[in-house]
């Protein structure tokens, strides 16, 4: 029989996947890819949460969480574009010559 | 609604898909290839919302998460000329599992010891659902069965600023990527609005 635990841990285990794209890729494609999967390891989370408890803020938060991801891809795709034409090519070696 | 029991087994081959693609989409190389991969594993989430009785969230998912972000995802890669990624540097692999399977082991000793919550999961039905986002806390409401509810979310207002942070985040997203002289006369290839000559910008 599932239990609440299972969900939690295959959220884990997307949640893990995504950190380790994160921090390995150096194009900055890639680790939003990897950011997307963390993201949605969140929302199994709070899907998981609010319907083994039967609390709809859960449902709710995740509504909401799924605009605000809709609202990074789209900033993301431009602000990668514009780093794109200026460097002509889009890595993190970039953004981290930024700080200089 | 009654709590369900879901199927195991589908969990389980539902789950195993999204955790290979997953892994798919952060260790391929090409990244058409991986923005497929991260489709295949949104799309099979929409599954595990479905088995967790929330199919408002499944539909989402399968709009937003598994349609529109990889096709978004593709458009970057096409426009940013970036068809192929390789890792950091060849050290950063080890220490992304360096940092990885130690938060790993923390959330399983966290999953294993502090989940609590019903033995099943209770379904969450449309009706309740639209009720409880598009109303104030604490109405009551009788629904089409005949119960009467009392709202507990109420997010009226927060589902309206998040209609405008979608419409900011476009608006926004256009700004940014906007090329000063870049007019659509000129994406049409019409004269004197050709690459290499003065933009219209220039001399207005």
């Amino acid at each position: 029989m599932l239990t609440l635990s299972h969900f939690l841990a295959l959220a884990a285990v997307l949640f893990a996947i995504g950190l380790y794209g994160a921090l390995t890729r150096r194009n900055l494609v890639a680790v939003l890819i990897s950011v997307d999967i963390m993201l949605n390891a969140v929302l199994i989370n709070l899907i998981a949460f609010a319907r083994f408890t039967d609390n709809v803020q859960g449902d709710l938060l995740a509504l909401f969480a799924v605009a605000i991801i809709a609202a990074k891809v789209a900033i993301g795709l431009s602000l990668f574009l514009n780093v794109f034409r200026h460097n002509g090519r889009a890595t993190v070696e970039v953004l981290s010559r930024m700080k200089q | 609604m009654e709590p369900f029991s879901p199927s195991p087994l589908a969990f389980y081959l539902i789950a195993s898909a999204a955790v290979a693609m997953a892994v798919l989409a952060v260790t391929s190389s090409n990244l058409v290839r991986a923005s497929l991969a991260l489709a295949f594993c949104l799309f099979s989430l929409a599954g595990i919302f479905w088995l967790l009785g929330s199919p408002f969230m499944a539909a989402l998912q399968l709009l937003i998460n598994a349609g529109a972000i990889p096709i978004t995802t593709i458009f970057m890669v096409l426009m940013t000329h970036s068809r192929f990624s390789r890792l950091r540097s060849p050290l950063s692999a080890i220490a992304g599992l360096l940092v990885a399977l130690p938060l790993l082991g923390a959330s399983f000793l966290f999953v294993s010891s502090r989940a609590t919550g019903n033995a099943q999961p209770t379904p969450l039905g449309l009706e309740r659902l639209g009720v409880e986002l598009l109303s104030q806390r604490g109405a009551t409401h009788t629904l089409s069965t005949g119960e009467t509810m009392v709202v507990q979310g109420g997010t009226i207002v927060a589902f309206q600023v998040a209609a405008v942070i979608l419409l900011v985040a476009l608006v926004g997203a256009i700004i940014i990527a906007f090329r000063p002289g870049e007019t659509t006369l000129r994406q049409i290839g019409r004269r004197g609005f050709d690459r290499g000559e003065e933009s219209p910008r220039a001399d207005a």
